[in-house]
């Protein structure tokens, strides 16, 4: 039998305390969607999925789900690309600026929205680019082009430098070696890299805010709601967001599990 | 210096430099540009090179007050977030033992749920006919609900460290994990107590994630819109509410600019400290580089 | 015989630091030669170059007399086994096995008989599905070798493949390796720090220092005949005295030795290993001695060592049988004496 030990107790509690902190705002929204009441108050009197119907029937709602997928998706794609050729360049290379560099890919992911989403804003005009979703898809591009480069490349930091040279050693050109060495062995970075950004693109409001006309992506519709006053489908719609987070997260765990255990 | 590389370099880095330049390097050019202009009396920008915005930004109270205020509030936040986030994650690191993974895993679910929820959410708590305030009233607690709850600095602060919390918890629940056991080990075979072993071995050796993590709170806060707009209504103003303003209803976007560069130039301070901070103290070997 | 590799005048750079000046190297077809050196001397640069993962500064390298310098890796008929292994982890043996030969454009049954030979070869027949980290580290290395050797490469290139494994392993594996390059009759270039497995292993040895080969020897030459106070020091237990030759003796304070050398006269060194010096507790008659002062003695298992100090101030290792130890005791003064033949002088500049 263990002995009761106040400090350790302390600290469980404490630990215990931030969980509780952490998680209680997401679990009464979850329950608060399952409230058949106009008015979230408390006690709840009658649960429904009342709210879930209503969501169904928002077309604006889920056109602007349509729309944030999309944005996900293209903008994931284009970073994954140029995201990954710039990793593989500073990889490869060594250049003087490339501390620098390497600093720099930072910034985008640690500057406020804000300033990028201004900074657009006041700059795409005069390259032609007006405010629509073509602007959006650039803004959020730029910081997931920087989001997969520092993911793919702290993997190639990790990656044996050795393994591409014994490539060359059994004969495989440049361009082979990437694909039947390089790649199979960054694959779970960018698998990693990917739901990451597409996630991170999904939930992106800062940048958004600045660059959207009409057509207004998934966080920026819900924002918008909220401005208007609380309606309770976005208990239902914060729901789903909150399942569909875990699932990805879920994904991302098991894969980041797998890629620790190749080295 | 780059002419030496061979030109599959310049193959695969040109689109990443090409897409940085115009649309992140040029666009902040712009901004910092943009600062020195001047507007007429429509509101119309007319290129110039003047520090005027300069000059209104730090001579009305109002602007140079409310930077003070978001340096304040945001080191509360970042304060909170890191006394919130130290015994949790030495829980986690030290004291967990079955569930390591799934607790881990706990942390880090929030920083992939909606930012917007999470926001959302307290605003519904701490609404005036909020689920706090009608369970303080069903409870007996109170009469009639406290309006004062939301829409304050409180509220505010509430939100920030809640959804920033999470961004502070995973790096120092990494330097924690860094920690080789023997060392603890070592500091309780040479006398020391628990107090004693975390205060002088375990917090010494985390202190660069414990700056990562302050750093990463206060920078998010810093340049927070969103949370004040949400929780804050028009009582809370953070220096990103004044500079969004400027480039809406406001439409001064030399000013904005000009509030826009101090800000831009106060984060980057913060960052350029934080990473020395970082190295200076980080004393276990990582392969951080 | 004909030459493998030739290494001719070359230099290598990085950045300012001159890591190798100007080197000269010839290996001949077939043998077993070991770049053997301090940590940092430059023996992988050197191995990486005929690799060419690695760019010579100025100068050539030959392979069976074609200029190779700057033929990139994969078109070098040369194979390297990697200290780390460098096995690819996404692959599992056969596969990693049969990289260089698809490669090469082989397919079907020719590849798979390829493959399962080369197991056989080095004795892994069974681990053919297994992923590289569900090998231990000694069959990992085995791998690595199969992988290489299955290309029949002209040379095969080995930097420090053996110094991850543990004593007895490192010892069973010297001595497959060994056979296994007089099966295959390959070109070996093998790179270790350790003397003893350089000694054990090859037919000629480079030692280097600072990218400098002091001497290129078969081991009993080199072990016998040291050119150098650092390949003397460097390889098996060494004293150095030194003094000047006169053409007849070889003189310092307190002590004479006549000996016959072609060394010009001068400044000189003279080596001699512990096991070449006789420790006399009176005079010996007949013989040219030193007069030493015992200092301590070590206890080394299967023989003592005695360390004595001599009358220019230098201190002289000597082997002593344990059946002989009783009658030396610290503070003595003894007589040391050894064979003309086994002792090297060398002129020092
Ligand atoms: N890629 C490189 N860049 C700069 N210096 C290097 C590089 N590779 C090796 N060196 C330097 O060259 C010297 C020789 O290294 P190396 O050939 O690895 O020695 P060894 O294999 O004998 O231990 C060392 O001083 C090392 O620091
Ligand atoms: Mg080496």
């Amino acid at each position: 039998m263990k002995k009761f030990d106040a400090l350790n107790f302390m600290t469980g509690f404490l630990a215990f305390a931030v969980m509780f902190f952490i998680y209680f705002p997401m679990l009464i929204v979850v329950i608060y969607s399952f409230n058949a009441d106009t008015v979230n108050s408390f006690p709840i009197k009658h649960f429904s999925l009342k709210w879930y119907g209503v969501l169904i029937q928002n077309k604006t709602l889920l056109t602007s789900l349509k729309i944030s997928a999309l944005i996900g998706i293209f903008g994931t794609a284009v970073a994954l690309v140029i995201g990954t050729m710039g990793a593989l360049a500073m990889h490869k290379h060594n250049f003087k600026l490339k501390r620098f560099f390497e600093r720099i890919v930072l910034l985008p992911i640690t500057l406020p929205g804000i300033l990028t989403g201004i900074a657009m804003l006041s700059f795409f005009p005069l390259l032609g680019i007006s405010i629509s979703l073509t602007a959006v898809v650039i803004g959020h591009t730029t910081f997931l082009i920087c989001l997969v480069l520092t993911q793919v490349y702290a993997r190639f930091k990790r990656l044996d430098p050795y393994l591409e040279e014994a490539a060359a050693d059994l004969g495989s050109t440049p361009w082979q070696t990437f694909w039947k060495v390089t790649l199979p062995n960054i694959k779970t970075a960018i698998i990693g890299a990917s739901l990451l950004s597409f996630t991170l693109s999904l939930d992106e409001i800062p940048v958004t805010f600045f660059l959207i006309a009409r057509d207004n992506t998934l966080p920026i519709e819900i924002y918008t709601m909220l401005r208007r006053g609380i309606t309770p489908e976005v208990n239902a719609i914060s729901t789903i967001i909150f399942i569909i987070s875990l699932i990805a997260l879920i994904l991302s765990v098991k894969f980041g599990e797998r890629e620790t255990k190749i080295i | 210096m780059f002419l030496k590389l061979k030109p599959s370099f310049y193959l695969l880095f040109l689109p990443l430099a090409l897409w940085m330049l115009l649309f992140l390097v040029l666009p902040y050019t712009r901004v910092f540009i943009q600062s020195f202009y001047t507007i007429d009396d429509f509101g119309v920008l007319q290129p110039a090179l003047s520090f005027d915005s300069y000059k209104r930004f730090f001579t009305k109270e109002l602007y140079y007050f409310t930077l003070f205020k978001t340096f304040g509030l945001s080191a509360v936040v970042t304060a909170i977030a890191l006394i919130v986030s130290i015994p949790l994650a030495y829980y986690i690191a030290f004291k967990a033992t079955k569930n390591k993974t799934l607790l881990y895993t706990l942390i880090i679910l929030p920083l992939w749920v909606s930012y917007i929820v999470r926001a959302y959410a307290w605003k519904i708590i701490l609404g005036e006919e909020g689920i706090l305030n009608s369970f303080l009233q069903f409870i007996g607690f109170i009469d009639s609900p406290i309006s004062a709850l939301l829409y304050s600095d409180l509220a505010v602060v509430i939100g920030m460290v809640h959804i920033y919390t999470p961004f502070v918890l995973m790096p120092i629940y990494t330097s924690f994990e860094q920690i080789p056991t023997s060392l603890v080990e070592a500091s309780k075979d040479l006398g020391a107590n628990r107090f004693i072993t975390f205060f002088k071995v375990v917090l010494p050796l985390s202190l660069p994630g414990i700056i990562t993590g302050g750093t990463f709170a206060f920078v998010l806060s810093l340049g927070d819109f969103l949370a004040p707009n949400l929780l804050g209504g028009s009582n809370t103003l953070f220096i990103s509410n004044i500079f969004q303003n400027m480039f809406g209803t406001s439409n001064d976007k030399p000013l904005g600019s000009a509030i826009g560069i101090v800000l831009l130039v106060v984060v980057l301070f913060v960052l350029d400290m934080s990473s020395r901070a970082e190295k200076r103290y980080s004393s276990l070997n990582s392969d951080r580089t | 015989m004909t030459n493998s590799i030739e290494l001719k005048d070359i230099e290598k750079y990085f950045g300012t630091n001159r890591v190798i000046p100007k080197l000269n190297l010839t290996i001949h077809q077939g043998e077993f030669i070991t770049l053997l050196g301090p940590s940092g001397c430059g023996k992988t640069t050197l191995l990486r170059m005929i690799a060419g993962f690695e760019t010579p500064t100025s100068g050539r390298v030959l392979l069976e007399n074609e200029d190779i310098t700057s033929l990139p890796p994969y078109k070098r008929n040369v194979n390297t086994v990697f200290q780390n292994y460098a096995l690819f982890p996404h692959l599992n043996v056969s596969e990693n096995i049969a990289f260089g030969l698809k490669q090469k454009g082989i397919t079907g049954e020719k590849l798979t008989n390829a493959v399962k030979d080369v197991l056989e070869t080095v004795q892994m027949g069974s681990f053919i599905n297994r992923k590289p980290k569900e090998l231990s580290g000694g069959q990992q290395q085995r791998i690595a070798l199969a992988r290489a050797i299955v290309n029949q490469p002209k040379v095969l290139l080995l930097d420090e493949p053996l110094a991850a494994l543990d004593l007895k392993l490192r010892k069973q594996m010297q001595f497959e390796l060994k056979q296994l390059h007089q099966q295959l009759g390959i070109t070996f270039v093998f790179v270790t720090h350790d003397q003893e497995e350089a000694l054990t292993m090859s037919d000629r040895i480079a030692v280097m220092n600072k990218g400098v080969i002091e001497q290129l020897d078969a081991p009993q030459e080199l072990y016998g005949h040291p050119k150098s106070r650092f390949v003397a020091d460097f390889i098996g237990e060494n004293n150095t005295l030194s003094g000047t030759y006169n053409g007849t003796h070889f003189v310092s304070e307190g002590f004479s030795i006549p000996i016959s050398s072609t060394v010009p006269k001068g400044k000189s060194l003279l080596f001699i290993r512990p096991e070449h010096i006789y420790i006399h507790r009176e005079h010996p008659e007949n013989k040219h001695k030193i007069e030493a002062k015992v200092i301590g003695k070590t206890f080394l298992g299967n023989l003592w060592r005695v360390r004595c100090k001599i009358s220019n101030g230098e201190m002289v290792d000597v082997s002593v049988k344990p059946d002989e130890i009783a009658k030396i005791n610290d503070t003595d003064t003894v007589f040391l004496s050894w064979n003309d033949q086994k002792s090297n002088l060398i002129h020092n500049q």
